[in-house]
């Protein structure tokens, strides 16, 4: 697993460093940000050359300066750090391997196979599968789909190579088998060979060289003789072919001529389809017309009714007289009726706002306005003010009778004064003073108890007053409480007649308002009818018209053909040729071709013969070559043919075999991780991948199929991105996957759906670390919540650039 | 310290796949009777470097021309060289 890139002086780089994590890192930036030159680093650092950019010299950013990659990874719980460089001319140098910091590989072989070994990934592997770079979505969509998705895995897997090696291991066996076949036939003939070395002896003596020069002349002119005459008998043969398909165009044109001309007068029959398209057009034209008024009639018929149901049947004017008469006397009844019931409303408003009134007020004010009660209360008054002045009388006598009892008691005997009288200040005796203190204590009491009778008579008399007031108002309220109720009553009743001659005129109006709508609907009906005869009529005519038409193109078309086949038939036949020559020249020509072809067979029999001649001469030139050979000698070359053509058998067997287990075991295994990741991301309910022929992939959705081709843009796209996740899986086992704009072609929601599935392939352990280059912002915000993947904003922040 | 012991899947390693092929071969091979003298005694001859050359020679293919008839023509080549002629002693010419 990733977790550290930093670089100097790389592509888009002075200087940076970028942290990765586990799962699903996106590198988000616009154009030349530097995304692509990060996944490059990467692939730079662990298959020691990046993809795209094989000239050492365009991966600096400044020339003659040092190219520093240092790749940090985590593997089964180990820290290693990979480093590659390139010199300041730029040479490579600088790859070293470190496992928890100490060195365990240097030098770029090195550094690449302990990687190799490490990561369990071939190198050309890695940059084939697990790194799809900037540029492969286009080279995939322009390729044929079907040729493409085949020549990918193929090429992932070294398919062709390897099937050029088995074609070859395959020749090589063959022909090793034939030189045993032959080795053979020599060790047969070794016993004959005197025999037949005298007989080549005697047969092309010493100057085989010269023999051999003649022969090959002599072979060299037959071909071309035979050259010569095989194209002059191709020549016979076209020219015959020529005439053979003009005597049958001919008989076609003939056939078809005949075939027309049997047709009636054309001339006539399109004289009177022009009449009668005439007079169909203006009879088409007028029913337009009168569907035109048709139309317009019941579309204001529509109008009208739909205006006429949006009326209130109150609204409506009967158009009887006497109804209309009577409508208006009821309506006058009817406002009648509602200012009675205006009237009586404000009437009752009255005797409430006085029924108010009369309760606000104090009822000792209601005593002024009623004659008996007014005497009464002045009685009363009367009264009360006798008995308030009689209570003062009563007062001052007391006073009086006080001081004199004070006198008397102050004048009693041994009290400091002389006792005297109160009133004469004569000398008072004692018992006349205790007759005069009992005297003045009754009449005190007298009075006390006068006094008090007088209060008790002045509070009967104000209550018989409040009491008198209380019941006048009480009965006031009851008059008006009855007023109220009479009129109420009167009310009902007029709302209840006003009630009944509403109801009487509405019902007559919701009837009219049932009549006009059904006279509307009549109408409307009967104006459609009307439409639907016109339009069938205007068809059938139309219908007419164009059968007229089509008969009077047909009749044109006819004319013309037989105008082209004329000119036909001319072209076919120039100058004196007549049909009737034309055979006597196919005669001629096909004669010619024979006496080729006997003369074609001539040469050939030469040839053979020539050949003949020269594999004689060539077996003798062998076994010349051979003379002075012994027995044991051949047995040893027997021997180390044997030798090889087992190696042969050997290494084409195991060549072939090699090329079905690739076939059969990886090309499988990839097809299967294709149709899984595939059946995932399309949510395809059936997802299968069929193979035919040499491996070409065809994509099944239930039972149907559909070639790759049959594919959107967009989806091949997506197919292309989810072929590396799947083979990622299947040959890197889901360590690591690098994909540089996997989102091109693809539209918002299939951008977010793949981000979606690479997350949850992530998620699921499926794929450890994927790392993605993308300008999609909006794409990625969209499919990724916060967290959940790792994003990396490009371009980076000045510090993490410039570290 | 060295890089640990690889664990690159066979599956993939096409020249692996060509190892185990042809020792599977040369041991069916062998276990077959052979009544052709000449085969009987350039299988016993077969050795372990004559395979490993063969598995070199393969992964040489591999990355060769992709031109079949070159390639049978190296590959013809290749084999003479594993499987030369020895010279004719002196008895033999004599015998010649």
């Amino acid at each position: 697993m990733l977790k550290r890139v930093v670089v100097r002086n790389w592509r888009a780089f002075d200087a940076a460093e970028v942290a990765l994590r586990p799962g699903l890192n996106v590198l988000l930036g616009p154009n030349g940000a530097g995304k692509t030159s990060l996944l490059e680093a990467v692939a730079f650092a662990l298959a020691g050359e990046p993809s795209m950019l094989p000239d050492a010299r365009l991966l600096a950013r400044e020339e003659d300066t040092a190219v520093d990659v240092a790749v940090a990874f985590g593997l089964d719980g180990e820290d290693w750090e990979v480093r590659r460089g390139l010199s300041a001319a730029h040479r490579r140098g600088g790859d070293l391997l470190r496992r928890g910091g100490a060195s365990c590989a240097e030098g770029s072989a090195e550094v690449t196979e302990a990687l190799e070994r490490l990561l369990g990934v071939p190198r050309d592997l890695f940059l084939r599968v697990l790194y799809m770079p900037e540029g492969d979505v286009y080279r995939f969509l322009a390729s044929p789909p079907l040729a493409a998705i085949d020549a990918h895995l193929r090429r992932v897997l070294g398919l062709e190579q390897l099937a050029v090696v088995d074609q070859a291991a395959a020749r090589v066996k063959r022909e090793v088998g034939h030189e045993r076949a032959n080795l053979t036939s020599l060790a047969e003939q070794v016993a004959e060979r005197e025999q037949l070395l005298a007989a080549g002896r005697e047969r092309w003596g010493g100057d085989l060289a010269g023999h051999r020069a003649a022969l090959e002349a002599e072979r060299q002119r037959l071909a071309g003789e035979r050259k010569a005459v095989a194209a002059e008998r191709q020549r016979r043969d076209d020219q015959a072919h020529r005439v053979e398909r003009t005597l049958a165009e001919l008989a076609a044109l003939d056939q078809e001529r005949a075939a027309l001309g049997a047709a009636p007068d054309a001339a006539d029959e399109l004289a009177a389809l022009r009449t009668r398209c005439a007079q169909l057009s203006a009879s088409i034209r007028q029913l337009d017309a009168a569907l035109g008024q048709a139309t317009a009639e019941r579309k204001a018929a529509t109008e009208a009714r739909k205006a006429l149901a949006a009326r209130k049947p109150s609204e409506l004017v009967p158009d009887d007289r006497a109804q209309r008469r009577r409508w208006a006397e009821t309506a006058e009844a009817i406002r009648q009726l509602d200012q009675a019931i205006a009237e009586v409303v404000a009437q009752r408003k009255a005797v409430a706002e006085a029924r108010a009134a009369l309760a606000a007020r104090p009822p000792a004010e209601l005593v002024a306005d009623d004659p008996a009660l007014r005497e009464q209360r002045a009685q009363a008054e009367a009264a009360i003010r006798a008995l308030d002045d009689r209570s003062a009388a009563i007062g001052a006598e007391r006073q009086a009778l006080a001081e004199s009892t004070q006198f008397l008691l102050a004048h009693a005997p041994g009290a400091g004064a002389e006792p005297v009288c109160p009133v004469c200040r004569q000398p008072l005796p004692e018992d006349l003073r205790q007759r005069l203190l009992a005297e003045n204590d009754a009449r005190d009491q007298a009075l006390a108890a006068e006094l008090a009778a007088a209060g008790e008579r002045r509070q009967a008399l104000v209550a018989e007053l409040a009491a008198a007031a209380a019941a006048l108002q009480a009965r006031l309220l009851g008059d008006s409480d009855a007023r109220d109720a009479a009129l109420v009553e009167r009310l009902a009743r007029l709302r209840q007649q006003r009630a009944g001659l509403a109801a009487d005129i509405e019902a007559e109006a919701a009837a009219l308002h049932q009549r006009l709508l059904a006279e509307g609907t009549a109408r409307e009906k009967e104006l459609a009818e009307r439409q639907i005869a016109l339009s069938t009529q205007r068809e059938s005519q139309v219908a007419e018209l164009e059968a007229a038409e089509r008969r009077e193109g047909a009749l044109r078309t006819c004319q013309q053909r037989l105008d082209a086949l004329a000119a036909r038939r001319a072209a076919l036949l120039p100058g004196d040729t007549t049909p009737e020559t034309l055979p006597a020249e196919l005669a001629r020509l096909q004669a010619e071709r024979a006496a080729a072809v006997e003369q074609e067979a001539a040469l050939a029999q030469a040839d053979d013969a020539a050949r003949a001649d020269l594999a004689a001469l060539q077996g003798y030139q062998q076994l010349a070559a051979m003379e002075g050979r012994s027995p044991a000698a051949l047995a040893r070359a027997r021997q180390a043919l044997a030798r090889r053509e087992l190696l042969a058998e050997l290494f084409a067997a195991a060549t072939a075999t090699t090329l079905e287990r690739l076939r059969g075991g990886a090309l499988a295994g990839a097809y299967d991780e294709v149709r899984r990741a595939w059946a995932e991301f399309s949510q395809w309910e059936e997802v299968r991948l069929a193979l035919h022929g040499k491996g070409q992939l065809a994509v099944r959705r239930g039972a149907r199929q559909l070639e790759l081709a049959q594919l959107s843009g967009g989806e091949r796209a997506a197919f292309l991105a989810l072929l590396h996740a799947g083979l990622g899986r299947q040959f890197g086992r889901g360590e690591l996957l690098l994909l540089d704009e996997p989102l091109e072609h693809l539209d918002a929601t299939n951008g977010r759906r793949l981000l979606q599935h690479l997350l949850r392939a992530c998620t699921a352990g499926a794929l450890r670390q994927v790392v993605i280059a993308t300008v999609e912002a909006d794409v990625v915000r969209g499919a990724l919540r916060p967290g959940e993947a790792h994003v990396i904003e490009l371009p980076l922040a000045p510090l993490a650039a410039a570290r | 310290m060295p890089v640990p012991p690889g664990d690159v899947p066979p599956i993939v390693q096409p020249v692996a796949v060509f190892r185990a092929a042809l020792a599977e071969l040369v041991g069916r091979e062998r276990s077959a009777r052979s009544r052709r003298p000449e085969r009987l005694a350039a299988l016993q001859a077969l050795s372990d470097t004559d395979q490993a050359a063969l598995v070199e020679r393969f992964e040489a293919a591999l990355s060769g021309p992709a031109d079949a008839a070159t390639l049978t023509g190296q590959l013809h080549a290749a084999l003479r060289a594993l499987c030369p002629e020895t010279a004719l002693d002196d008895e033999e010419a004599n015998d010649a």
